[in-house]
């Protein structure tokens, strides 16, 4: 269950109802830049105390943070000129969720009663007030194509109901105002609801569900009101399952293969082996259900997988193991001297790819992101990192074989892998399966000047399943085989055929120049101290000061980092040129060709020429003739020159981080050797008093 | 001559609920090397009295008026540090009340008696005070070697002793014994009463001995001032109040408190009936009028009798005194 | 008996009771509710391949008794196993916190115990004045303030309204490079939360101080000690602070644990790295192995503190029985 920042209801936020209507559903709005990153350092800044963390959003001390706004700050946020908001969805839904083994929840009419009776309307308007979203799917419109639009939606009415409970024969035969048990012919038993109350959302949904329902005649025990400890323990920890309704919440991840995991029947585990009742402690078993979420996980095609995942989803809201509830809005918020941010999808405007687009409005590239977040990094190992929070830092700094657009969940882009392809294949054991075969950017390096090769992610996959990794079990668990093909070239053999398959494996390339020697010790590496936080990504690691800051710069020598030559340029204008890091290698190629091959000046210049023709294409009409390529080329000699400046002031910076470094252990020792002397000191004082004190006497 | 007389001295308690007149126009004499008794019941003012003698009244307590000569020198007009450096144990000491508690019970007895020396002797070296120390100890029967302990380790008798030894560090000219052996067994009084007089005697000490216990007073001095109520209602030499008291209180006193004798054959002895008044609001005209056997209107009326000389050195105050012939 | 074999007895004592402790502490985190793999899961999706891997690297499918003797194994010899939470070694989080800990606690206590008595002694030698009757009004107030409310308090006028103090942290970010400039950065850092620290603390220290010494006052040793002619001042000091000091020095070992309370809180509203905001991070995510750390390192501290006011009450109150 995740956990949800406090709603308050302010009459100011009724204002808000009318600015977050437009942004539903999510929308690809803008473009993105694909070269990165245009601002030279990224601060991580820790606030362990949120509140703390907004005033330093107002004060400057950071300009962009990582945690939704709570409704009381909203308002505050809009009326600071130096804040600018944005909203997202979150990836995941609230739900009422029902016991289907238990009765009377176990009657699928009762269930049908109880989802009449869930007013969603109200719930928007009351409850959310433009923090939220209605919804009749488990697939939440975050993951874009997946959410079936065509399913069976039941209308807020007492009356439909009434007329469901009836139909189940749930009818009050004597007339006493109380209902009666269609088995015992009694009135019925009490229905067992848990609210948690620890989430004032949920707490006023489930209240007003258990009244809707008490109002029908049906008897409702406690409307029990617990904590988010007691309800697991009732609700998912126990064997007997003496629960009827839950409000429940989940997390999601970017595919719809929660549909199988929260539903099927293997996930129920009526005993408790695995300490709890599973994913699905609803307890729902059906059989139908269970084909088609075997077929969401083993189809191979979108089409076919997405039909499943159709299907699950009638499955779901005819049979209603679950009420899907609403869905969260997220308001973020960063500071107005900064433009291009992003706003993905499921993340919100504090995504990856913001801190890979960001500059200060006033100028195009450079200054330093202060990314305040609101708790501290627990670690920095890449194997052992579990904690959303340090990830915000990991995903800056290695890489991952393809990444998807931003603004559509769904839509793969390539990245250090530029293209793939999947093809069936049989296992030798007989198994159908899918053989993916990367083809990786040749030009990737990691932070330490080694050059990145297949090998790496060949060895990453190997790593993880030798080492058992639990992180990781997930991805690598359908992975029969890797096969290094070439420097470049990769293939993969899953022993699945699941469209989802793919996106197990997109995990973060290890350098295996320094994993390799890590070997069984993985789970207690420290990459910080051992100077060793080595990726590919386009932020590398400077400096981790443990809950204070993480330090980042740019990666100037990213494959997809922009040449900031042509900053004299308008954006407009780099927009057009796209990938310019391209046209830079083209040119350097040029260059290189000129003074090796050129023997006369025909030669040159129907290079020239050719050259120019290629580059007419990627530049427009800027480069028209030789004199302006021979302009360009010496331009380019004195990029170079200010290259080589760049290396040695770099070199210096080098020193220099390494002297701060020194300093920095300096102070830190310092820091506790104070902190032993303060306490030391406080013993001797204690001491001496007495001693005084006694001597005296 | 005089060692000390006070006269019309006036010690007030000012309280909430109103002004306790404590001590309430006392004259007072100590001839020296003579030892007078002070009696009382509890809560005549006796021991604040006492306390006046050396300026320790409690933070409420004044001294409202009256002169208290000491050798000729009116020492209650000295300034504070005067009065505290010359007066308090090197003029006068005390010996307080059952030693229990009136030794700091985080200090080594002999460092505790040695400290009253240094304040009082700044130039002497520390082993020179502390060797002083135990041999006061030894003085007053206590093996000088205890002194290095603290004073829990100590019985009730020596703590007693060891006050005794204190009083004595700094040669005072007069020792007020504040019921020194108050709360000790029967057989330790004995002994330290001789000892006292032992001391008395050897050192030719004057001394002011407080006691509720007449008899003890009996044994160890040669004056008797009978206290009531915040005021002397008799006083004389010790034989003729003994013999011949001339007060109902005083006579009613003396019947009420056994001898040592007495104390040891168990015999019953009378009490004087009805309770002390309350100094808060204490009657008009003689305070001891409504408990006593012989009060008449006069007595009922103020203006309080004053004392008066009924026999050579013999004072009373009372209309009525016992033996006078109406 | 001796003193040595007083202090004998006492350390043995000592360590039965961190035995107790230990024991106690491995009994109630598996009676505590829910089980680790769930804690994981509820956070996130677990395959039954991760499920089955923790398991086995947190030793879960042991039985009980060799997880017991593992766990005090692995305690005595400071290493705590793996946070739930982070995977990392809970051992080295802890030592990574203890100096910003020890800092800020023995920063407030010292200036908290200093100035409390010494205002405490000044309000009791001056009892009744407006001196006496601020200084227990005003730490009656500190006293009775929420030290959270304060934290935040200080943080919106200090370090948002007057911008004067930093607003989190232990350090500028980046630090500046020159050590004693990284000093001056530290003390203006700790400023904020430590003043908050101080005030939970000073207002009982002078309370106590105040309370203890006029108590002191009344007794008869007292009167004695100015009957020889000791100064106020020389009876206040040394025969009246003398006694008082034996509840004091109870008072330190008592509000050493009682002081981690307030360090929670603190280094909370402060973003302090320290085990205080550790042990509330720990609540959050109901991280198992590290509050057991945590408490076993609170019980020993508590412990050593008791230890230690029986060594030095040996030493300081001549009336200790041994």
């Amino acid at each position: 269950m995740i956990k949800r920042s406090k709603v308050e209801k302010t009459i100011g936020l009724l204002i808000l109802i009318t600015l977050f209507l437009p942004i539903l559903p999510v929308m690809a709005e803008d473009e993105v830049e694909l070269t990165g990153p245009w601002a030279d350092e990224l601060f991580f800044k820790i606030y362990l105390n949120p509140e703390v963390e907004y005033l330093a959003l107002k004060t400057g001390d950071i300009n962009l943070m990582d945690w939704e706004l709570p409704a009381e700050k909203v308002a505050d946020a809009l009326a600071d000129p130096n804040i600018v908001t944005d909203s997202t969805a979150d990836l995941g839904y609230y739900l009422i969720d029902i016991n289907c083994q238990r009765w009377p929840t176990s009657d699928v009419h009762f269930r049908r009663a109880l989802a009449h009776l869930v007013d969603k309307a109200r719930i928007e308007t009351d409850i959310l007030q433009g923090f939220g979203y209605a919804l009749d799917s488990p697939v939440p419109v975050v993951l874009g194509g997946w959410a079936n639009p065509d399913i069976r939606t039941y209308e807020y009415s007492a009356a439909l109901a009434a007329a469901e409970l009836d139909l189940g024969g749930f009818t009050d035969t004597d007339a006493d105002g109380i209902r009666n048990d269609p088995i015992t012919g009694d009135n019925m038993a009490d229905v067992l609801f848990f609210i948690r109350i620890d989430d004032p959302e949920r707490k006023q949904a489930g209240e007003w569900l258990a009244a809707e329902l008490k109002a029908l005649g049906v008897p409702i025990e406690g409307e029990l009101a617990v904590e988010r400890s007691v309800c697991s323990n009732a609700v998912m920890d126990t064997p007997a399952g003496e629960w009827n309704v839950y409000t429940g919440g989940w997390g999601l991840g970017r595919d719809p293969d929660h549909l199988a995991d929260f539903y099927h029947s293997k996930e129920f585990d009526p005993e408790c082996i695995g300490g709890w009742r599973g994913y699905n402690y609803p307890g729902f078993v059906n059989s139908t259900f269970d084909y088609w979420a075997d077929l969401l996980k083993t189809a191979s095609t979108f089409e076919d997988t997405k039909e499943a995942a159709f299907m699950c989803q009638e499955i779901i809201a005819e049979q209603v193991p679950g009420i899907p509830m609403y869905g969260h809005i997220g308001v973020k918020a960063y500071r107005v001297e900064w433009t291009d941010l992003v706003n993905a999808v499921g993340t919100g405007i504090n995504s990856w790819w913001s801190t890979y687009n960001m500059h200060p409005a006033a100028q195009d590239y450079g200054g330093r992101i202060e990314y305040g977040i609101k708790s501290d990094i627990e670690t920095l190992n890449v194997m052992t990192a579990a904690w959303t929070y340090t990830w915000e830092v990991l995903d800056k700094i290695y890489e991952s074989p393809y990444t998807n657009n931003p603004y559509d969940l769904a839509d793969d882009w390539g990245w250090l892998a530029e293209s793939w392809e999947i093809e069936d294949w049989v296992s030798p054991t007989g198994v159908d399966g899918i053989k993916i075969t990367f083809h990786f950017v040749e030009d990737a390096i990691w932070h330490d000047d080694v050059p990145f090769t297949a090998e790496d992610m060949e060895f990453t996959y190997n790593y993880i399943m030798e080492q058992g990794i639990p992180r990781y079990a997930s991805s690598t668990q359908f992975i029969e085989d890797v096969v290094l093909v070439d420097d470049y070239t990769l293939e993969v053999y899953q022993d699945t055929t699941s469209y989802f398959a793919f996106h197990y494996i997109n995990i973060p390339v290890l350098p295996k120049h320094i994993w390799e020697d890590v070997g069984d010790d993985w789970q207690d590496y420290d990459p910080v101290a051992e100077g060793e936080l080595i990726g590919l990504g386009p932020w590398k690691f400077v400096d981790y000061v443990a809950g204070e800051y993480v330090h980042l710069v740019a990666n100037e020598d990213y494959w997809k980092f922009p040449d900031r030559f042509y900053q004299g340029l308008s954006m407009a204008e780099i927009g057009q040129a796209k990938s310019l890091s391209m046209l830079r290698a083209q040119l350097a190629a040029a260059n290189l060709a000129v003074e090796v091959q050129a023997e006369s000046i025909s030669e040159l210049s129907s290079q020239f020429t050719d050259f120019q023709a290629s580059a007419l294409e990627l530049i427009g009409s800027s480069v028209d003739s030789i004199g302006d390529l021979a302009d360009n080329i010496e331009a380019l000699d004195a990029n170079i020159g200010t290259l080589d400046a760049e290396i040695v002031s770099l070199t210096s910076d080098i020193s220099g981080i390494e002297t701060q470094t020194s300093n920095l252990q300096a102070g830190l020792s310092s820091a506790s050797n104070l902190g032993y002397a303060s306490i030391g000191i406080a013993i001797l004082v204690g001491a001496i008093a007495i001693f005084m004190s006694r001597r005296e006497s | 001559m005089n060692l000390l007389e006070v006269s019309d001295l006036k010690v007030y308690y000012h309280t909430t609920k109103g002004v306790v007149k404590a001590v309430d126009g006392v004259n007072f004499i100590v001839e020296e090397g003579t030892s007078v008794g002070l009696a009382g019941e509890s809560g005549c003012g006796k021991t604040t009295l006492g306390l006046s003698f050396l300026k320790l009244l409690p933070e409420n307590g004044m001294i409202e008026g009256g002169s208290l000569i000491f050798e000729g020198d009116d020492i209650y007009s000295l300034d504070e540090k005067d009065f505290r450096v010359n007066v308090r144990w090197n003029q006068i000491s005390m010996i307080f009340q059952g030693a229990m508690n009136a030794l700091n019970p985080v200090f080594k007895v002999e460092d505790q008696i040695a400290e009253a020396i240094k304040l009082h002797s700044t130039k002497t070296k520390k082993s020179e005070r502390l060797a002083t120390a135990r041999d006061l100890l030894k003085r007053v029967d206590i093996d000088p070697t205890m002194g290095r302990h603290y004073p829990h380790e100590f019985s009730g008798g020596m703590r007693q002793r060891a006050m005794i030894a204190m009083a004595l560090a700094c040669d005072p000219q007069l020792v007020i014994a504040d019921e020194p052996t108050t709360a000790l067994d029967v057989i330790v009084q004995k002994q330290l009463m001789d000892l006292l007089r032992r001391l008395k005697a050897e050192m030719n000490l004057s001394m002011v001995v407080i006691s509720h216990d007449i008899s003890v007073l009996a044994e160890l001095c040669d004056y008797l001032n009978i206290m009531y109520a915040g005021r002397i209602v008799e006083w004389g030499g010790i034989e003729g109040v003994f013999e011949n008291p001339r007060h109902h209180y005083t006579h009613g006193l003396i019947s009420t408190f056994p001898t040592v004798e007495d104390k040891e054959r168990k015999s019953t002895f009378e009490f004087i009936p009805g309770a002390p008044p309350n100094l808060l609001d204490p009657p008009l005209g003689c305070r001891f009028h409504p408990r006593c056997p012989a009060a008449t209107e006069i007595c009922r009326q103020e203006p309080t009798p004053e004392l008066r000389e009924i026999s050579e050195k013999h004072y009373v105050a009372c209309h009525h005194p016992r033996g006078d012939l109406h | 008996m001796s003193l040595k074999r007083y202090i004998l007895k006492r350390i043995l004592y000592s360590f039965v009771l961190l035995f107790f402790a230990l024991t106690l502490n491995f009994i109630i985190f598996r009676m505590a509710p829910g089980n680790p793999i769930q804690i994981v899961a509820s956070g996130m999706r677990l395959e039954p391949e991760q499920v089955e891997r923790l398991i086995e690297l947190w030793g879960l499918q042991e039985p009980l008794h060799v997880q017991y003797v593992r766990y005090l194994k692995s305690t005595l010899t400071w290493d705590f196993g793996y946070s739930y939470n982070s995977l990392e070694p809970v051992g080295r989080e802890i030592m990574e916190r203890l100096p910003n800990t020890l800092l800020l606690m023995g920063v407030s206590l010292f200036f908290a115990i200093t100035f409390g008595t010494v205002f405490g002694i000044y309000a009791a030698y001056k009892r009744g004045s407006l001196f006496d009757l601020t200084s227990v009004s005003i730490s009656l107030f500190s006293y009775a303030l929420p030290t959270f409310w304060m934290g935040l308090l200080m943080i919106y006028v200090g370090g948002y309204v007057f911008g004067l103090f930093p607003l989190a942290g232990t350090m500028s970010r980046p630090p500046p490079l020159d050590p004693i400039v990284r000093i001056f950065d530290l003390a203006w850092h700790l400023f904020l939360p430590g003043l908050t620290l101080f005030l939970f603390q000073y207002g009982a220290w002078l309370l106590m101080m105040r309370s203890t010494l006029l108590e002191a006052l009344h007794e008869d040793y007292i009167t004695t000690a100015r009957a020889k002619g000791v100064s106020e001042r020389g009876v206040l000091f040394k025969h009246a602070f003398r006694n008082a000091m034996l509840p004091l020095v109870t008072n330190i070992a008592l509000q050493i644990p009682g002081l981690l309370n307030g360090a929670i809180l603190t280094e909370t509203v402060f973003s302090w790295r320290g085990l205080g905001l550790y042990t509330w991070s720990a609540i959050q995510f109901t991280d198992y192995p590290v509050l057991q750390a945590l408490f076993y390192i609170f019980a020993l501290v508590t412990i050593v503190c008791n230890l230690i006011v029986d060594v030095v009450y040996g030493y300081i109150d001549p009336r200790i029985q041994y």
